[in-house]
């Protein structure tokens, strides 16, 4: 496989990506608009919950706000650089279009998941690092945790890629899953405000079934907050190899089981 | 279909569980409220949710007026208004047929934790205001859909609509726990018409003195949203262009 050449393409497709959407302002501000309503109604939901009680299993309000923050982050580079092509790839599938990207001599879900880049979601990353930075001058973070934090957010951004490749790859299988990216850019907002100590609480098998989720957003927060264990990093990391190599494994199969529909 | 049914319920479900788990740690919070009193809340609200929720926002913003099927409907030998709600009524109706038995799985997951009494009185008055409260989100959501005549991409008003909409109907958060300098200014907004106060009612342990009030307040805000939303329609068609169809 020739990296330079996927690295050459790829800065090509975001050269011209930015350039089209710097061009479209009005379309830009219309989408940093809505990313930062969704943002703001988080950071406020928070601020009610730490009202209403001073610690939320044992998070307190600007670890809670941290929490926030490194989801935005996480959920901001996902949506920047893949969001636009998960939603196409429904489009392209229903449509039979999906033989413009088979037939690139590139592989398949690179060509699929790097199209297009969604400028409006760099206000989530924006406010989610300045989310961290402020909670954690208060809580006393340091730059190592920074740093852990960060290879710890690199790794669930994979983790997050891998799990929306899991079900948009469901395209493949039926059309009427063409909406299933609503349904999961609801569910990650929702969790974007929860604490997965909180939901294990309240239910260990909804804490099972959100697990892969929960433990995307959470535990790069405990990262920041000096609470990693060692036996939840190795789930983490084990998590992420498993949606890693289990969406790739999917997608080569599920290639299968498509059919051009009119092109 | 059933994605978007899935959808409706996310909120509340995680919702609930976030209570749950507050409750599991700490005995009490300052509203107040109890944990099943929450939790009834949360199920009441959902099911108003699924009943009373329309989306012409969607409809008459993103395909009427951005596809330009607007010019279409615009010949038809019918008011477009009618057509909106009758449409609108229609796929509710389908909705609420298919949601009845998630909701009721739903229900039974928390039925430990349920609290509610309802008495005729309450169960009246809580339909009024669901009808009150069916026709301010209708009229609301549609003048949101209208500012597509403006602003082509009119996304980012409908998501902050969105938003607004969460924090103050009662649909992620009661009313009661909100700061007291938020619940002054949801007393301004028609927000809690939509959800939180056809579940107070219901949940009245016993008939408020404001019942009228509130029904004039909920009346007045339909005749206002009516008012507003013809206006923008005229006013928009005036520069309403069918570029797409």
């Amino acid at each position: 496989m020739n990296y330079l050449l996927y690295l050459r393409v790829y800065l090509q497709l975001l050269k011209t990506n930015v350039i089209q959407q710097l061009t479209h302002r009005a379309n830009l501000y219309a989408g940093i608009l809505a990313t930062l309503s969704w943002v703001g109604l988080s950071v406020i939901t928070m601020t009610i919950y730490s009202y209403q009680t001073p610690s939320i299993g044992g998070w307190n309000r600007q670890e809670l706000f941290i929490l926030v923050g490194v989801f935005s982050v996480i959920t901001g580079v996902t949506y920047t650089l893949f969001l636009p092509n998960f939603q196409n790839i429904t489009e392209m599938v229903n449509d039979g279009t999906f033989d413009f990207v088979l037939l690139r001599p590139l592989d398949s879900q690179y060509v699929a998941t790097t199209r297009v880049i969604s400028l409006q979601n760099v206000s989530r990353i924006i406010v989610g690092i300045a989310l961290v930075l402020i909670a954690g001058i208060h809580r006393g973070i340091t730059n190592t945790d920074i740093f852990l934090a960060l290879i710890l957010i690199l790794t669930a951004i994979i983790a997050l890629y891998s799990l929306w490749m899991l079900f948009m790859t469901l395209n493949f299988y039926s059309q009427h899953l063409w909406n299933i990216s609503v349904f999961l850019l609801d569910l990650f907002g929702q969790l974007e405000r929860t604490p997965g100590d909180m939901i294990k609480a309240a239910s260990v098998w909804a804490f099972t079934f959100l697990l892969p989720m929960l433990v995307i957003v959470n535990t790069p927060t405990k990262a920041l907050l000096k609470e990693l264990t060692l036996s939840s990093l190795v789930e983490f990391l084990f998590i992420t190899a498993v949606l890693l190599v289990g969406s790739r494994l999917f997608w080569k199969f599920s290639l299968r089981h498509y059919t051009s529909a009119s092109s | 279909m059933i994605i978007y049914i899935l959808n409706d319920f996310i909120t509340p479900f995680i919702a609930i569980l976030l209570w749950i788990g507050v409750f599991h740690f700490s005995p009490s919070i300052r509203s107040g409220s109890s944990l099943s009193t929450l939790v009834t809340y949360y199920l009441i609200v959902t099911f108003f949710v699924l009943t009373i929720t329309q989306h012409p926002e969607l409809s008459v913003g993103h395909e009427d007026i951005y596809q330009g099927r607007l010019s279409r409907l615009l010949l038809k030998p019918f008011s477009y208004f009618s057509y909106i709600i009758i449409s609108s009524s229609g796929w509710k109706t389908i909705r609420i047929a298919v949601s009845i038995i998630p909701f009721v799985g739903v229900t039974l997951l928390f039925r430990d934790y349920i609290d509610i009494k309802i008495t005729q009185q309450n169960a009246l008055l809580s339909i009024v205001f669901a009808m009150i409260g069916y026709f301010v989100i209708f009229y609301s959501k549609l003048i949101v859909g209208l500012t597509a005549f403006w602003v082509e991409e009119h996304w980012g008003i409908v998501h902050l609509f969105w938003a607004l909409e969460t924090l103050f109907s009662g649909f992620f958060l009661p009313f009661d726990v909100l700061p007291p300098f938020l619940q002054s200014i949801s007393l301004f907004l028609p927000f809690r018409f939509f959800y939180y106060i056809p579940t107070r009612y219901l949940l009245a342990d016993q008939h408020s003195s404001s019942v009228l009030l509130d029904v004039s307040i909920g009346a007045l805000w339909i005749g206002l949203l009516v008012i507003i939303s013809h206006l923008l329609f005229r006013r928009g068609l005036f520069r309403f262009t069918d570029t797409r169809s």
